[in-house]
């Protein structure tokens, strides 16, 4: 797989995430304060990048086969997941995310928890911020140490998601407010993609099988698992769900 | 709910989402794929044919478990997801 691939979904699939974390922030922020949330949210930024320290070289103590065996599991795991979600959000029987609409929620939850004064450390919001961010990325830590060691490019893929992380967090101090016009579904539905294909491609060789055409093999399994999930788009579309994805994009 | 519930539910979630069925029937064509190769079977068409299943079933069910239809956008999501939208 090319570097720009792996940078690719590592970065796409942070970068999703952490939309959603920031909508979390951001409504803490405007509704308790700024400082406990980003306290709470840089704890927990600091808590991931640990887990990827420490558990992506100890990952790659693994024979390459059983890393591969396993990184092929839990590549098939969560892409699966996000591609079904995807699936179903396109197809209408899911309604698409609405950041703007988790935020104005968020931010009346945190408005009802009681206000306190902008200097005092509020653990309402330092585990509110903390908890988002921490769960939103465990995730993604999971896909970026699997990723990174099937390629044995971890760094690449940790540099990555950091940038995702970094950019949305730049974004989100510039415009103030959640991020409502990034499309979701369709990165979920990309990286989605990537990660099942690959999940497959890895799984099958960590087994010690060898694909026919080797890593052409992924040429075929990409478009095919593409072409699958969109005929399962139009099916949940003739089945009527269209009319919801439809209201909820907007 | 104690801790070690929430803590059971979390992974649960966070490893086999919204439907088992999806997540773990792969999985076990993967052990079957390796434990299958063991006895010289050159099986690497099962786990991807297993996946393509998988998929159109969760779909399926997902179709199959939805009671009403949504003819506009003012009607309730539907519940036969499983859980909210996160």
């Amino acid at each position: 797989m090319s570097s720009l691939a792996l940078f690719g979904t590592a970065f796409l699939a942070s970068a999703v995430e952490m939309v959603e974390a920031l909508t979390i922030v951001l409504a803490l922020g405007v509704a308790r304060g700024w400082r406990s949330p980003l306290v709470g949210a840089a704890t927990a930024a600091v808590t991931l990048a640990v887990l990827v320290a420490a558990l992506g070289p100890a990952l790659r103590l693994l024979p390459i086969d059983t890393l591969r065996f396993v990184v092929g599991a839990l590549l098939l795991l969560f892409g699966l997941q996000w591609l079904r979600k995807a699936i179903l959000r396109a197809g209408g029987f899911k309604p698409m995310r609405d950041e703007q609409e988790a935020f104005q929620r968020r931010r009346a939850e945190a408005a009802e928890a009681g206000q306190l004064g902008q200097s005092r450390f509020d653990p309402y919001s330092f585990t509110l911020g903390f908890k988002g961010v921490l769960l939103e990325g465990l995730e993604v830590v999971l896909i970026v140490i699997s990723f990174g060691n099937g390629q044995g490019r971890l760094p690449l893929a940790a540099s990555a998601a950091a940038a995702a992380v970094i950019l949305v967090a730049v974004v989100g101090a510039v415009v103030r407010g959640p991020l409502a016009r990034v499309p979701e579904n369709g990165i979920k539905f990309g990286v989605g993609l990537m990660l099942t294909g690959f999940g497959v491609f890895w799984g099958v060789e960590g087994a010690g099988l060898h694909w026919p055409g080797g890593e052409l093999a992924l040429l075929v399994l990409l478009p095919l698992t593409a072409a699958l999930s969109l005929t399962l788009v139009r099916r949940l579309r003739r089945e009527g769900g269209v009319e919801l994805a439809s209201a909820g994009a907007g | 709910m104690s801790r070690a519930k929430l803590c059971l539910t979390f992974f649960r979630r966070l490893f086999l989402g919204d439907d088992w069925r999806l997540t773990s029937v792969p999985l076990v064509a993967l052990a079957l794929t390796a434990l299958l190769h063991q006895h010289g079977l050159a099986t690497w068409w099962l786990l991807p044919v297993t996946v393509a299943l998988a998929l159109t079933g969760s779909i399926r069910r997902v179709i199959r478990g939805r009671s009403t239809p949504a003819t506009n956008a003012n009607q309730p999501t539907p519940t036969a997801i499983g859980r909210p939208t996160p």
